[in-house]
């Protein structure tokens, strides 16, 4: 204590110390906590405080890093960071201008015009003036909170698109108002696109050209899926999807969801029946075409058939039958869909305690 | 099998000799692309790296060649014990040489340490952080939150 007394002030001292155990600074911790550090470190600082006062200089190192580098360590923070640091000095002034993510996430902001209007200049700036011209990660969280026009959104998403964005992410809240308008034609034509996630209570248009040469990881959720056809031709239109999830989607219009795909590996499906009915039951068939599915998580209630199950590769199936009462459709559907996994390595299976009947369960266990 | 053993001698700025696999040196893609010119024969000075940094970027280099066969959260997490033993000194010749070695890996890891240092702070920590000083006035610090209000005036 008396070392550092005599060199540095309190607060110095009290900053090198929190520097050399990586440690957040805190004033005015107590004074047991501030002992209890200092007895565990303080050999090890004087030691390494020896040694780094020759170096240590105080100069600003991070500034004189260059251009294309702090661009890519901006890129990495969430935008509203990265903006942020225009008020550091004159170096930091414009570098956000050329970040190469859109990473913005409004969650529980409240609406401020002032604040509308900043965010829509920046973006249109960051998307139809853009120095370096590309744009990697787009994620644009609860922007419904912020009144945006729908138009305007849709503007956006096309602009990343025509940038050859890699992972777009767009989350519109349930109960928006304003539900932007997706060029769909565009989305599902992006020869870029690597992982996509839409959570967005609209009607999912895809066009019949849909192609997505390199999209890996696709997410649905909340989306209102249009017809048998389209969806059938989505999931078919990836040749090289490999994660694939749908969330509480809307399934009102389909007679049978039909997922093909030769390359896929991981599929989730949670799919819960129309609560308004109250009997959970699901009104569509499914169809499994994955002969290289390695994991399945399937969750919620029975469909009514399962009239193809073809998943040789599976390793491992977690199926939790949460909801809804098992009739004899049911209870024969549950059959065709244990039949068609008889080959999986590691089954976990849950079944809410109404909803099984004797002889499903005794199937279950010969097999 | 033999090329595969062959040894790559790199000269760091204070004349440290290090002798390295060549599996391990070409995580360095300026490295593999003097090995493809067959530039890399002789040792390769490295004017601004010093033999500390060095050791340590081949440590990270050797990490990921031995850990090839391991999952991907195994490689995360050996990563993140890297990273975090790191202190900012050292992390910025880090990235300078990540940089001019062409590891992008580690670019990509040093420059997220960075990224995650700065995350959530306020200006004035960050300053305080990385000794950045401060030569707006504070007219012109107004200026600059006006512009950009949404990044300034949001409150969680």
């Amino acid at each position: 204590m008396q070392f550092a007394s005599s060199v540095f002030s309190c607060k110095e001292f009290w900053t090198l110390i929190c520097f050399y155990c990586d440690k957040p600074l805190v004033f005015g911790d107590s004074p047991y906590c501030l002992d209890k550090s200092l007895s565990i470190n303080l050999s090890l600082i004087s030691t390494s405080l020896m040694a780094k006062e020759a170096k240590h200089d105080d100069s600003d190192r991070i500034s004189n890093l260059s251009d294309s580098i702090l661009c890519r360590i901006l890129s990495s923070l969430p935008t509203r960071d990265a903006v942020s640091t225009s008020i550091l000095s004159t170096r930091w002034q414009h570098l956000f201008a050329s970040i190469f993510n859109l990473d913005v996430d409004f969650g529980i902001s409240r609406y401020c015009p002032h604040i509308v209007k900043s965010f829509s200049n920046f973006v249109d700036k960051m998307l139809f003036f853009h120095s370096e011209g590309r744009i990697e990660r787009f994620r644009l969280d609860h922007l419904d909170t912020l009144g945006i026009d729908a138009s305007r959104v849709c503007g956006w998403i096309s602009a990343a698109l025509w940038r050859g964005v890699k992972e777009m992410n767009l989350v519109f809240d349930h109960y928006s108002n304003i539900i932007p308008m997706l060029p769909t034609a565009l989305l599902f034509t992006s020869n870029t696109l690597v992982r996509l996630k839409l959570e967005i209570p609209f009607v999912m248009a895809v066009p019949v050209r849909v192609c997505l040469p390199s999209l890996k990881t696709l997410e649905l959720e909340s989306i209102v899926f249009e017809d048998d056809d389209s969806v059938k031709r989505l999931f078919s239109s990836c040749p090289i999807l490999e994660d694939l999830s749908i969330t509480d989607c809307d399934l009102r219009n389909i007679n049978c969801i039909n997922i093909s795909n030769p390359s896929l590996k991981s599929l989730t499906l949670l799919v819960y029946g129309e609560q308004e009915s109250c009997s959970f039951s699901l009104t569509f068939a499914i169809v499994f075409d994955l002969p290289n599915l390695v994991y399945l998580k399937y969750e919620g209630c029975v469909a009514k058939s399962y009239s193809v199950v073809n998943m040789p590769s599976l390793v491992r199936a977690d199926i939790e039958i949460s909801r809804g009462h098992v009739y004899t459709r049911e209870r024969d559907a549950l059959v065709e869909l244990f039949q068609g996994i008889g080959s999986v390595k590691s089954l976990h299976l849950s079944v809410y305690p109404e909803a099984v009947s004797n002889r499903v369960a005794i199937f279950i266990l010969q097999n | 099998m033999a090329s595969t053993l062959k040894k790559i001698i790199l000269k760091s700025c204070d004349g440290k000799i290090l002798e390295v696999e060549e599996a391990v040196a070409v995580q360095s893609q300026m490295i593999k692309n003097m090995i493809e010119d067959d530039c890399a024969n002789e040792e390769i000075p490295l004017p601004d790296i010093t033999g500390e940094i060095l050791s340590m970027i081949i440590e990270y280099c050797k990490m990921h060649v031995d850990g090839e066969n391991n999952s991907n959260n195994e490689l995360i997490a050996r990563d993140a014990d890297f990273i975090t033993r790191v202190d900012l000194n050292t992390l910025y010749y880090l990235i300078v040489a990540a940089n001019f070695l062409n590891v992008k890996s580690l670019l990509d890891l040093t420059c997220q340490r960075v990224a995650d240092i700065i995350k959530g702070k306020s200006p004035e920590e960050i300053r305080l952080t990385f000794n950045i000083k401060n030569d707006f006035t504070p007219e012109e610090e107004e200026e600059i939150r006006k512009k950009n209000a949404w990044a300034f005036d949001y409150k969680d």
